[in-house]
């Protein structure tokens, strides 16, 4: 685990599944009840690239292709349907949680779960993208705003993951040097639904009234690594869904760990 | 004492009238002209109104939004631009949409009526639900090219809407979803089953000859897939236009080879007066549609097969045919004041 230097090791995203058309409510308790006392739980977003702090003003290397140099303008995506695990393993819906991350507008870094049951956790689980459910179910608010620009309004349906800047080595076919990936789909072959997660390692979130803080990290880095070597000049576009956007969703499956409880 | 008690009464009558909710002294009754009724002989509807359900306030708030051109990027064009109520809100005449700067689009504007029963959008299917089919003219670059973000801070300044939101939503504050919701129940309630068509299935009116010899034509060659009372299937079909495809179609949205050419089969009622027709407008009139069916078909892989073989009609026929689609055309409904521009 090389360029991680977050408090404790790291187990991120071990397990990629492609989510199918629903979320995975296998192993899951009940959504707490009303009368269930229930608590918040902030997570606070920080990016970072490999060891490096993540900026939109800094030159950074492909680690898969080590010539390719970037510099981003764009980085947002959608995280949601979270789940926390019990320390005795149990996967515990948090309700209603959708929540739209844009690395430009720091009030999107810091989010909260509301209605989390009261109990010890020991790792969190989400998606990133939203639910074919929501994706059907018409206009949308909060996170799913589609004022956000997360949304294909001619192919309904979000845009799960955005990624986009400037790479000096690549030409496109239009003549510019930016690399646009805007990555969806929900549907059959082409679902591009990924689940993030992340072990709290030896820390303990417990949950109790007041809220306590998950520090989240998304390395970008890890979006150009594994499974696919990711070259910019190979694929300086993807705008639809289709192979291209599915394979792109497994390299950045990984790129989220948790760095520490507070 | 039977007067005291009376006063009480009435003071207590008073009072609640006073409790009435948001009704302003002048506000006229509800009208039962804004209520989504099930037309006889439709099915359900795909919208699900119970999650949006139609209110007047709600209507006239869709109504100033489909006619106001804030909603694009130059404040130049509203929906109403495209979508005439005279020609049942198609851009007759069109060949293909026009958006801001005059820059054309690439697809015939459509006609805007029973959308409430229609399970997707566009010509390619590529919308899924009536809430989100405004984003895509809005957001299009040859459209109305806007942001659904500046769509939102727009509307919020300007001083007429916010009463509005609010009696129709209980809110002032302007959302995408309140913005779409209100989208839906103007255009939800455009509801087409008031032609003379509808009128000889209700027993209160009856065919010429003519029309009821295009009637049964109809019934034999078209009904297929321009099913009735809809008079389409919704459908995706490539009905022999081209042998290579300017336009991928359905497979646009897809990615499907087997989808390359097919377009929506688009309903059929007041189809008299909302040429040119197809996907790209290339038909001037009913007559040169009815031409291409029985002479034009072209051949490729993913022609449907209906067409395969050609539909045969006599030129008295072919008249019939036209003749019948002509009682389609919905007077009532593109006369209708409820829909049209409000007087500013």
């Amino acid at each position: 685990m090389r360029k991680r230097n977050p408090l404790f090791t790291l187990f991120i995203a071990s397990l990629v599944v492609l989510a199918g058309c629903k979320p995975d409510d296998r192993n899951d308790t009940p959504n707490p009840t009303n009368n269930t006392p229930t608590g918040k739980v902030v997570v606070k977003v920080n990016h970072t690239f490999g060891t490096a702090a993540f900026d939109f003003t800094s030159t950074f290397k492909n680690p898969s292709d080590n010539t390719e140099e970037m510099k981003f303008s764009t980085i947002q995506y959608i995280v949601s349907n979270f789940k926390l695990q019990t320390t005795n393993g149990d996967w515990v819906a948090v309700p209603e949680s959708y929540f739209y991350i844009n690395g430009k507008q720091s009030q999107s870094l810091s989010f909260t779960l509301k209605d989390v049951k009261i109990q010890d956790y020991k790792a969190v689980r989400f998606l990133i993208g939203v639910d074919s459910t929501r994706n059907v179910s018409g206009a949308q608010t909060g996170g799913l705003d589609p004022a956000t620009g997360m949304f294909w309004s001619w192919n309904t349906g979000y845009i799960f993951f955005k990624l986009e800047g400037d790479c000096p080595q690549l030409i496109t076919p239009f003549g510019s040097s930016n690399f646009v990936y805007h990555i969806g789909g929900f549907k059959g072959q082409y679902n591009t639904l990924v689940w993030a997660e992340a072990s709290f390692g030896s820390k303990i979130l417990s949950v109790k009234d007041g809220s306590n803080t998950i520090l989240l990290n998304a390395d970008v880095e890890e979006v150009f690594e594994k499974p696919i070597a990711f070259e910019l000049t190979n694929t300086p576009q993807i705008t639809l869904s289709g192979p291209e956007a599915v394979a792109f969703a497994l390299n950045y499956a990984d790129m989220f760990s948790v760095t520490n409880i507070e | 004492m039977a007067r005291v008690l009376l006063y009480i009464l009435l003071t207590g009558i008073l009072f609640l009238s006073a409790c009435k909710p948001d009704r302003a002294p002048d506000t006229p009754p509800v009208s039962n002209d804004y209520v989504f009724k099930q037309p006889d002989g439709f099915p359900t509807p795909v919208y699900d109104f119970k999650n949006n359900t139609v209110t007047q306030a709600g209507f006239e708030l869709g109504r100033k939004l489909f006619y106001d051109p804030a909603l694009s990027k130059d404040s130049t064009i509203s929906c109403g631009t495209c979508h005439k109520q005279y020609a049942a809100f198609s851009d007759v005449g069109h060949h293909v949409s026009h958006g801001i700067n005059s820059l054309l689009g690439t697809r015939n504007s459509p006609a805007l009526f029973n959308m409430a029963w229609s399970p997707t959008f566009f010509w390619d299917g590529g919308v899924t639900h009536l809430e989100l089919q405004p984003l895509a003219p809005i957001t299009n670059p040859v459209e109305m090219d806007e942001t659904m973000a500046v769509v939102v801070t727009k509307i919020s300044n300007i001083a007429a809407y916010r009463p509005m939101f609010k009696a129709a939503f209980g809110s002032d504050t302007v959302t995408t979803q309140a913005i779409m919701r209100a989208f839906a129940q103007f255009m939800g309630m455009m509801v087409s089953n008031q032609s003379k068509y509808d009128k000889v299935l209700r027993g209160e009116a009856s065919f010429t000859p003519d029309e009821q010899a295009g009637y049964v034509l109809f019934k034999d060659n078209c009904a297929a897939c321009h099913t009735e009372p809809l008079f389409t299937d919704f459908s995706f079909r490539n009905n022999g236009l081209d042998t290579v495809f300017a336009d991928e179609g359905r497979k646009h949205i897809t990615q499907l080879n087997a989808d390359l050419g097919k377009f929506k089969v688009p309903g059929l009622r007041n189809a008299a007066i909302t040429f040119p027709y197809m996907h790209d407008g290339r038909f001037e009139t009913l007559e040169e549609v009815i031409v291409h069916y029985t002479n034009g078909v072209k051949n490729s892989a993913t022609l449907d097969n209906a067409l395969k073989t050609p539909i045969v009609l006599t030129s008295t026929q072919k008249a019939q045919l036209v003749v019948f689609i002509k009682t389609l055309t919905d007077n009532t409904f593109i006369t209708d004041k409820r829909f049209s521009e409000p007087v500013k």
